[in-house]
Protein backbone atom coordinates (compact mmCIF):
# COMPACT_ATOMS: atom_id res chain seq x y z
CA UNK A 1 0.00 0.00 0.00
CA UNK A 2 2.89 2.55 0.70
CA UNK A 3 5.30 1.88 -1.93
CA UNK A 4 4.53 5.01 -3.49
CA UNK A 5 6.37 6.56 -0.37
CA UNK A 6 9.44 5.62 -1.10
CA UNK A 7 9.75 7.09 -4.45
CA UNK A 8 7.87 9.96 -3.36
CA UNK A 9 10.76 10.74 -0.87
CA UNK A 10 13.47 10.50 -3.84
CA UNK A 11 11.90 12.61 -6.09
CA UNK A 12 13.95 16.09 -6.17
CA UNK A 13 11.93 18.80 -4.12
CA UNK A 14 10.21 21.50 -6.23
CA UNK A 15 11.94 24.40 -4.91
CA UNK A 16 13.54 25.70 -8.03
CA UNK A 17 9.64 26.88 -8.99
CA UNK A 18 9.60 29.67 -7.32
CA UNK A 19 12.83 31.40 -8.42
CA UNK A 20 11.81 31.18 -11.73
CA UNK A 21 11.20 34.76 -13.65
CA UNK A 22 9.17 33.98 -16.65
CA UNK A 23 10.12 35.82 -20.08
CA UNK A 24 6.26 35.59 -21.02
CA UNK A 25 4.94 35.06 -24.45
CA UNK A 26 1.42 36.46 -24.06
CA UNK A 27 0.60 37.36 -27.45
CA UNK A 28 -3.03 36.58 -26.62
CA UNK A 29 -3.50 39.76 -24.52
CA UNK A 30 -1.71 42.01 -26.75
CA UNK A 31 -4.24 43.65 -28.37
CA UNK A 32 -5.68 44.63 -25.40
CA UNK A 33 -2.49 46.10 -24.15
CA UNK A 34 -0.97 49.41 -24.75
CA UNK A 35 1.09 48.74 -27.75
CA UNK A 36 3.98 50.32 -27.30
CA UNK A 37 3.96 49.53 -23.13
CA UNK A 38 6.78 48.83 -21.49
CA UNK A 39 7.86 47.63 -17.93
CA UNK A 40 11.53 48.98 -18.08
CA UNK A 41 12.14 52.42 -16.43
CA UNK A 42 8.61 52.74 -15.32
CA UNK A 43 7.63 54.30 -12.16
CA UNK A 44 6.95 51.17 -10.11
CA UNK A 45 3.82 54.00 -8.39
CA UNK A 46 2.74 53.78 -11.76
CA UNK A 47 2.97 49.62 -11.73
CA UNK A 48 0.64 49.85 -9.13
CA UNK A 49 -1.94 52.16 -11.04
CA UNK A 50 -1.57 50.26 -14.47
CA UNK A 51 -1.49 46.53 -13.09
CA UNK A 52 -2.32 46.40 -9.99
CA UNK A 53 -6.19 45.39 -10.18
CA UNK A 54 -5.54 42.89 -12.48
CA UNK A 55 -2.53 41.39 -10.62
CA UNK A 56 -5.80 41.42 -7.78
CA UNK A 57 -8.15 40.00 -9.54
CA UNK A 58 -6.05 37.10 -10.55
CA UNK A 59 -4.71 36.71 -7.16
CA UNK A 60 -8.01 36.65 -5.29
CA UNK A 61 -9.18 34.23 -7.22
CA UNK A 62 -6.80 32.27 -6.00
CA UNK A 63 -6.68 32.87 -2.33
CA UNK A 64 -8.75 32.90 0.08
CA UNK A 65 -8.65 36.72 1.04
CA UNK A 66 -7.89 40.43 0.05
CA UNK A 67 -4.86 40.66 2.37
CA UNK A 68 -3.38 37.43 0.86
CA UNK A 69 -4.32 38.87 -2.38
CA UNK A 70 -2.80 41.88 -2.23
CA UNK A 71 0.20 40.45 -0.20
CA UNK A 72 0.94 38.75 -3.51
CA UNK A 73 0.57 41.48 -5.70
CA UNK A 74 3.11 42.94 -3.51
CA UNK A 75 5.64 40.37 -4.05
CA UNK A 76 5.03 40.53 -7.51
CA UNK A 77 5.53 43.60 -8.07
CA UNK A 78 8.71 43.51 -5.75
CA UNK A 79 10.06 40.76 -7.66
CA UNK A 80 9.48 42.63 -10.97
CA UNK A 81 11.03 45.48 -9.87
CA UNK A 82 14.27 43.37 -8.99
CA UNK A 83 14.11 41.53 -12.29
CA UNK A 84 13.23 44.02 -15.09
CA UNK A 85 15.92 43.98 -17.25
CA UNK A 86 14.27 40.43 -17.75
CA UNK A 87 11.19 41.24 -19.30
CA UNK A 88 10.99 40.82 -23.13
CA UNK A 89 9.15 43.51 -24.80
CA UNK A 90 7.82 40.60 -27.06
CA UNK A 91 5.50 40.13 -23.96
CA UNK A 92 3.06 42.79 -22.63
CA UNK A 93 3.69 43.92 -18.94
CA UNK A 94 0.94 42.67 -18.07
CA UNK A 95 1.54 39.06 -19.12
CA UNK A 96 5.15 39.22 -17.88
CA UNK A 97 3.60 40.39 -14.44
CA UNK A 98 0.99 38.19 -14.61
CA UNK A 99 3.78 35.35 -15.08
CA UNK A 100 5.73 36.20 -11.89
CA UNK A 101 1.96 36.10 -10.06
CA UNK A 102 1.77 32.77 -11.23
CA UNK A 103 4.97 31.67 -9.23
CA UNK A 104 3.64 33.54 -6.55
CA UNK A 105 1.00 31.69 -6.29
CA UNK A 106 2.07 28.56 -6.30
CA UNK A 107 4.86 29.11 -3.43
CA UNK A 108 2.40 30.51 -1.37
CA UNK A 109 0.13 27.29 -1.74
CA UNK A 110 3.79 25.39 -1.38
CA UNK A 111 4.71 27.32 2.11
CA UNK A 112 1.16 27.06 3.18
CA UNK A 113 1.47 23.27 2.68
CA UNK A 114 4.61 23.35 4.53
CA UNK A 115 3.24 25.34 7.85
CA UNK A 116 0.48 23.02 7.87
CA UNK A 117 1.61 19.73 6.98
CA UNK A 118 4.84 19.34 9.02
CA UNK A 119 3.95 16.06 10.58
CA UNK A 120 2.03 15.00 7.50
CA UNK A 121 4.93 12.42 5.89
CA UNK A 122 3.55 9.39 6.83
CA UNK A 123 0.22 10.23 6.35
CA UNK A 124 0.47 10.32 2.34
CA UNK A 125 0.36 6.73 1.97
CA UNK A 126 -2.95 6.88 4.11
CA UNK A 127 -5.19 7.92 2.12
CA UNK A 128 -5.62 5.03 0.05
CA UNK A 129 -6.24 3.35 3.41
CA UNK A 130 -8.84 5.81 4.95
CA UNK A 131 -10.48 5.19 1.29
CA UNK A 132 -10.42 1.31 0.07
CA UNK A 133 -10.17 -1.57 2.53
CA UNK A 134 -7.50 -4.99 2.47
CA UNK A 135 -9.38 -5.76 -0.99
CA UNK A 136 -9.31 -2.91 -2.34
CA UNK A 137 -12.98 -2.38 -2.01
CA UNK A 138 -14.11 1.43 -1.06
CA UNK A 139 -14.99 1.53 2.03
CA UNK A 140 -17.69 4.19 2.09
CA UNK A 141 -20.03 5.19 -0.74
CA UNK A 142 -18.94 8.56 0.32
CA UNK A 143 -21.04 11.82 0.11
CA UNK A 144 -23.36 12.26 -3.07
CA UNK A 145 -22.13 15.59 -5.24
CA UNK A 146 -25.22 15.96 -6.98
CA UNK A 147 -26.33 16.05 -10.23
CA UNK A 148 -24.79 19.16 -10.95
CA UNK A 149 -21.88 19.93 -8.55
CA UNK A 150 -21.20 22.35 -11.75
CA UNK A 151 -23.79 25.00 -10.61
CA UNK A 152 -21.17 25.82 -7.26
CA UNK A 153 -18.54 26.95 -9.94
CA UNK A 154 -20.67 30.20 -9.22
CA UNK A 155 -19.90 30.32 -6.18
CA UNK A 156 -17.22 32.01 -4.33
CA UNK A 157 -17.22 30.11 -0.85
CA UNK A 158 -16.58 26.79 -2.97
CA UNK A 159 -13.44 27.57 -4.70
CA UNK A 160 -12.35 29.30 -0.80
CA UNK A 161 -12.65 25.33 0.34
CA UNK A 162 -11.00 24.04 -2.89
CA UNK A 163 -8.45 26.53 -2.08
CA UNK A 164 -7.82 25.29 1.23
CA UNK A 165 -8.15 21.84 0.66
CA UNK A 166 -4.96 22.58 -1.92
CA UNK A 167 -3.65 24.50 0.79
CA UNK A 168 -3.40 21.01 2.34
CA UNK A 169 -1.68 18.75 0.38
CA UNK A 170 1.44 17.31 1.35
CA UNK A 171 4.44 19.56 0.00
CA UNK A 172 5.71 16.18 -1.20
CA UNK A 173 2.82 15.66 -3.90
CA UNK A 174 2.89 19.93 -4.49
CA UNK A 175 5.44 20.35 -7.10
CA UNK A 176 4.01 17.26 -9.47
CA UNK A 177 0.23 19.15 -8.35
CA UNK A 178 1.34 22.50 -8.99
CA UNK A 179 2.77 21.85 -12.37
CA UNK A 180 0.44 19.45 -13.82
CA UNK A 181 -3.22 20.67 -12.78
CA UNK A 182 -2.44 24.54 -11.99
CA UNK A 183 -0.04 25.24 -14.54
CA UNK A 184 -1.83 22.38 -17.04
CA UNK A 185 1.68 21.41 -18.42
CA UNK A 186 1.94 18.45 -20.34
CA UNK A 187 2.73 15.25 -18.67
CA UNK A 188 6.80 14.61 -20.43
CA UNK A 189 7.59 18.40 -18.97
CA UNK A 190 6.44 17.91 -15.55
CA UNK A 191 8.02 14.05 -15.57
CA UNK A 192 11.58 15.87 -17.18
CA UNK A 193 11.29 19.08 -14.92
CA UNK A 194 10.92 17.29 -11.66
CA UNK A 195 13.67 14.36 -12.74
CA UNK A 196 10.69 11.42 -11.66
CA UNK A 197 9.35 8.62 -14.06
CA UNK A 198 5.96 8.77 -15.70
CA UNK A 199 4.80 6.17 -13.42
CA UNK A 200 5.66 7.87 -10.02
CA UNK A 201 3.94 11.09 -11.53
CA UNK A 202 0.39 8.89 -11.93
CA UNK A 203 0.47 8.17 -8.82
CA UNK A 204 1.25 11.52 -7.08
CA UNK A 205 -1.26 12.95 -9.51
CA UNK A 206 -3.83 10.23 -8.67
CA UNK A 207 -3.04 10.65 -4.57
CA UNK A 208 -3.15 14.16 -5.22
CA UNK A 209 -6.71 14.11 -6.52
CA UNK A 210 -7.61 11.07 -3.77
CA UNK A 211 -6.89 13.56 -1.12
CA UNK A 212 -8.87 17.04 -3.19
CA UNK A 213 -11.63 14.56 -3.58
CA UNK A 214 -11.90 13.60 0.10
CA UNK A 215 -11.06 17.13 1.38
CA UNK A 216 -14.41 18.48 -0.66
CA UNK A 217 -16.08 15.49 0.41
CA UNK A 218 -15.73 16.52 3.85
CA UNK A 219 -15.66 20.14 3.75
CA UNK A 220 -17.90 21.13 1.44
CA UNK A 221 -20.51 17.83 0.43
CA UNK A 222 -20.90 16.81 4.23
CA UNK A 223 -21.66 20.36 4.78
CA UNK A 224 -24.20 20.89 2.11
CA UNK A 225 -26.09 17.45 2.38
CA UNK A 226 -25.89 16.98 5.95
CA UNK A 227 -23.61 14.18 5.75
CA UNK A 228 -25.79 11.84 3.57
CA UNK A 229 -24.85 8.94 1.94
CA UNK A 230 -26.81 7.12 -1.24
CA UNK B 1 -12.15 -7.76 -12.12
CA UNK B 2 -10.36 -5.40 -10.81
CA UNK B 3 -10.77 -4.06 -7.51
CA UNK B 4 -12.20 -0.36 -6.56
CA UNK B 5 -8.78 0.76 -5.82
CA UNK B 6 -7.07 0.14 -8.72
CA UNK B 7 -10.04 1.47 -10.84
CA UNK B 8 -9.47 4.72 -9.09
CA UNK B 9 -6.48 4.39 -9.90
CA UNK B 10 -7.23 4.57 -14.10
CA UNK B 11 -9.44 7.18 -13.66
CA UNK B 12 -6.73 9.32 -12.43
CA UNK B 13 -4.66 8.06 -15.22
CA UNK B 14 -7.11 8.64 -17.74
CA UNK B 15 -6.45 11.98 -17.29
CA UNK B 16 -2.68 11.88 -17.94
CA UNK B 17 -2.12 9.27 -20.45
CA UNK B 18 -4.64 7.19 -22.85
CA UNK B 19 -5.70 4.26 -21.33
CA UNK B 20 -5.25 1.11 -23.85
CA UNK B 21 -8.55 -0.47 -24.64
CA UNK B 22 -8.13 -3.78 -22.04
CA UNK B 23 -8.15 -0.72 -19.58
CA UNK B 24 -10.26 1.10 -20.57
CA UNK B 25 -12.80 -2.39 -20.94
CA UNK B 26 -12.00 -3.16 -17.33
CA UNK B 27 -12.93 -0.04 -16.10
CA UNK B 28 -16.20 0.16 -17.78
CA UNK B 29 -17.18 -3.06 -16.77
CA UNK B 30 -16.27 -2.28 -13.45
CA UNK B 31 -18.43 0.75 -13.23
CA UNK B 32 -21.06 -1.06 -14.92
CA UNK B 33 -21.09 -3.36 -11.24
CA UNK B 34 -19.81 -0.62 -8.99
CA UNK B 35 -21.69 2.30 -8.27
CA UNK B 36 -19.30 3.82 -6.01
CA UNK B 37 -16.74 3.72 -8.63
CA UNK B 38 -18.69 5.32 -10.83
CA UNK B 39 -19.71 7.91 -8.82
CA UNK B 40 -15.99 8.45 -7.76
CA UNK B 41 -15.41 9.25 -11.35
CA UNK B 42 -17.75 11.61 -11.89
CA UNK B 43 -16.58 13.22 -8.86
CA UNK B 44 -12.95 13.21 -9.96
CA UNK B 45 -13.91 14.60 -13.14
CA UNK B 46 -15.34 16.80 -11.49
CA UNK B 47 -12.45 18.12 -9.60
CA UNK B 48 -10.41 18.24 -12.68
CA UNK B 49 -12.74 20.69 -13.89
CA UNK B 50 -13.06 22.69 -11.19
CA UNK B 51 -9.34 22.96 -11.02
CA UNK B 52 -9.13 23.70 -14.46
CA UNK B 53 -11.90 26.61 -13.80
CA UNK B 54 -9.77 27.64 -10.58
CA UNK B 55 -6.95 28.46 -12.74
CA UNK B 56 -8.50 29.96 -15.06
CA UNK B 57 -9.53 33.93 -15.48
CA UNK B 58 -13.35 33.25 -15.79
CA UNK B 59 -13.85 30.82 -13.26
CA UNK B 60 -17.57 32.21 -13.17
CA UNK B 61 -17.07 32.82 -9.50
CA UNK B 62 -19.15 36.28 -9.10
CA UNK B 63 -17.50 39.23 -7.83
CA UNK B 64 -18.61 42.78 -7.07
CA UNK B 65 -16.59 45.27 -8.87
CA UNK B 66 -15.55 46.56 -5.92
CA UNK B 67 -14.22 42.77 -5.37
CA UNK B 68 -11.78 42.61 -7.97
CA UNK B 69 -10.45 46.26 -7.00
CA UNK B 70 -7.12 46.58 -4.90
CA UNK B 71 -8.08 48.82 -1.80
CA UNK B 72 -7.07 52.40 -1.87
CA UNK B 73 -4.73 51.61 1.24
CA UNK B 74 -3.88 48.15 -0.55
CA UNK B 75 -2.36 50.82 -2.93
CA UNK B 76 -0.62 52.73 -0.30
CA UNK B 77 0.55 49.62 1.54
CA UNK B 78 2.31 48.66 -1.94
CA UNK B 79 3.26 51.80 -3.18
CA UNK B 80 5.11 52.01 -0.04
CA UNK B 81 7.00 49.07 0.08
CA UNK B 82 7.79 49.24 -3.77
CA UNK B 83 9.43 52.58 -3.26
CA UNK B 84 11.33 50.51 0.65
CA UNK B 85 12.60 48.37 -1.99
CA UNK B 86 13.95 50.53 -5.23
Amino acid sequence: MCEAEHFIANQRAGGQMGSVIPTGNGAVEQETERQNATAEGMDPELWVEEYGDDLFRYAIRRVSNRTEAEDLVQETLIAALKAQEKFRSQSTPKTWLIGILKHKVMDYYRKKGRELNVQDVEEVCQVSDKLFDRKGMFRSPGNDWGENPEALFERKEFWGVLGECISNLPERLLPVFQLRMLQDRNTDDVCEELGITSNNMWVMLHRARLRLKTCLDAKWFSREEGGKTC
Amino acid sequence: MLSCEEVARLVSESLDRHLSLSERTKMKIHHLVCSTCKKHQKQILFLQKALQRFCSDDSGVEFSEADLKLSEEGKLRIKEALNNDS
